[in-house]
């Protein structure tokens, strides 16, 4: 998957991630509320570790977005977008608190690629995660 | 990186050749719709810097959450807020950028009203560490441009003759460092306040999910208290959206002045703006109570 050069986000771009972050870890937090008494404890605090990680990097993009900076990513912006989509549909899809977990840490990664703004780190993110999503619940 | 400043053009013919007419009109007629417009328009930029506080404040909080959840159990204030730097770095820009708009409507008040322009030259100063800081360039061009206008002011003694020409100039920054502010008001803080609110219920339901059964007295308590965590959230998004609302005024305000530039003192530009003053102040009377 081909990926612009390293750069910074827009304003609009940070603000549409860190919106994309807050959906999945609200999501991954339902699914840990409706499963709590079939989800064992460590998994259940591995899982909410990572809602905290996904709701600070949500935060983090919030941040980026009040800085503004208008240097256009946007092609690799598409495929992190395609990225999270994926990842915020096989939510519906977790058949085990493991699988939530794996989305979890995977969207965690990705969050985490695009602050370093580096382009390998956020290709190789963002195949990571398309393939989490594909195999989640199948 | 400040933006260059835009020369104040030569008037238009059929202005050179009505000014001396027009010059004894305005000095006869006070546009004090202008100068009340400008005012509340100051009230207004100056109140974001409570808005901003209030943003990191609010980082803060979810990271003092996020610590009992996550990180241990404890965090004095001085970690958190180590935590919430780089949001307060971002804040402390965009008030910087609502301090030059604050001052830019302070010379319009002084104009309108055939005063001169008093000018604080720490705010060009701000101004630049702004365009310096890896801000958006439009927004920080326009920020600079404001901050020119107003040394320029300044120097050049402006008076009311210059009033409708300002507007004029000045309407593209002006609108582009509301349009700015109002963003982040109505998308970052917003998201921001809609973070804490998902860190609260996690951190509460959390608990009574863990320890409810076993001491279902305490996680009553425990639920009331996340109520009203969760009801102080819901008054500052409310009070977020009467402000975005009292900033709508001042941009659709300053884009009525550009409008009607060649007759400040119409009537209908006087109830236009005074349809908007009253709007504004009703606004932040309620902003005070919530901030």
């Amino acid at each position: 998957m081909s990926v612009a050069p390293p750069t910074k986000l827009s304003s609009a771009q940070a603000r549409d991630l860190a919106l994309a972050f807050f959906r999945l870890a609200t999501q991954l937090g339902e699914y840990r509320f409706e499963h709590w008494e079939d989800t064992p404890r460590a998994e259940r605090d591995r899982l909410e570790s990572m809602e905290w990680r996904l709701l600070s990097y949500s935060s983090d993009f919030s941040t980026q977005s009040i800085q503004l900076d208008v240097d256009d990513i946007q092609p690799a912006l598409d495929s992190v977008r395609d990225g999270t989509v994926r990842l915020t549909r096989a939510v519906d899809r977790l058949r085990t608190p493991r699988d939530a977990i794996g989305i979890a840490t995977t969207a965690a990664s990705l969050a985490a690629a695009v602050l370093t703004a580096n382009a390998a780190a956020i290709a190789a993110a963002v195949a990571a995660a398309i393939d989490t999503a594909d195999k989640t619940g199948r | 990186m400040l933006g260059r400043r835009r020369p104040l053009a030569p008037p238009p013919a059929h202005v050179r050749t009505t000014l001396p007419a027009v010059a004894l009109l305005v000095a006869c007629t006070q546009p004090v719709a202008v100068a009340k417009y400008a005012r509340a328009a100051d009230r207004t930029t100056q109140a974001f810097s409570g808005v901003a506080g209030e943003m990191t404040a609010s980082c803060v909080r979810f990271e003092r959450y996020k610590a009992e959840r996550d990180g241990g159990g404890w965090d004095d204030d001085a970690a958190l807020r180590r935590r919430c730097a780089g949001r307060d770095s971002a804040v402390k820009n965009a008030v910087v950028a609502s301090l030059v708009l604050r001052e830019y409507f302070a010379a319009l008040a002084n104009l309108a009203a055939n005063q001169l322009v008093h000018y604080d030259a720490d705010v060009r100063a701000l101004a630049q560490d702004v365009g310096d800081a890896g801000v958006d360039p439009a927004r920080a061009r326009a920020v600079g441009d404001l901050a020119a206008f107003l040394a320029d002011a300044a120097t050049g003694q402006y008076r009311r003759r210059e009033l409708a020409q300002v507007v004029e100039t000045e309407n593209e920054s002006v609108l582009a460092v509301v349009d700015g502010l109002h963003a982040i008001v109505t998308e970052d803080y917003r998201l921001e306040l809609e973070i804490e609110r998902q860190a609260v219920n996690d951190y509460f339901h959390t608990a009574v999910a863990t320890d409810g059964a076993r001491e279902p007295l305490a996680a009553m308590l425990v639920k009331n208290l996340r109520d009203d965590q969760i009801a102080t959230i819901a008054t500052k998004e409310s009070a977020l959206r009467s402000y975005a609302r009292a900033l709508a005024r001042v941009r659709a305000g300053h884009q009525a002045l550009y409008d009607a530039r060649e007759e400040l003192d119409a009537p209908a530009l006087a109830n236009e703006l005074a349809g908007y003053v009253t709007t504004i102040d009703d606004i932040l009377a309620a902003l005070r109570q919530a901030f």
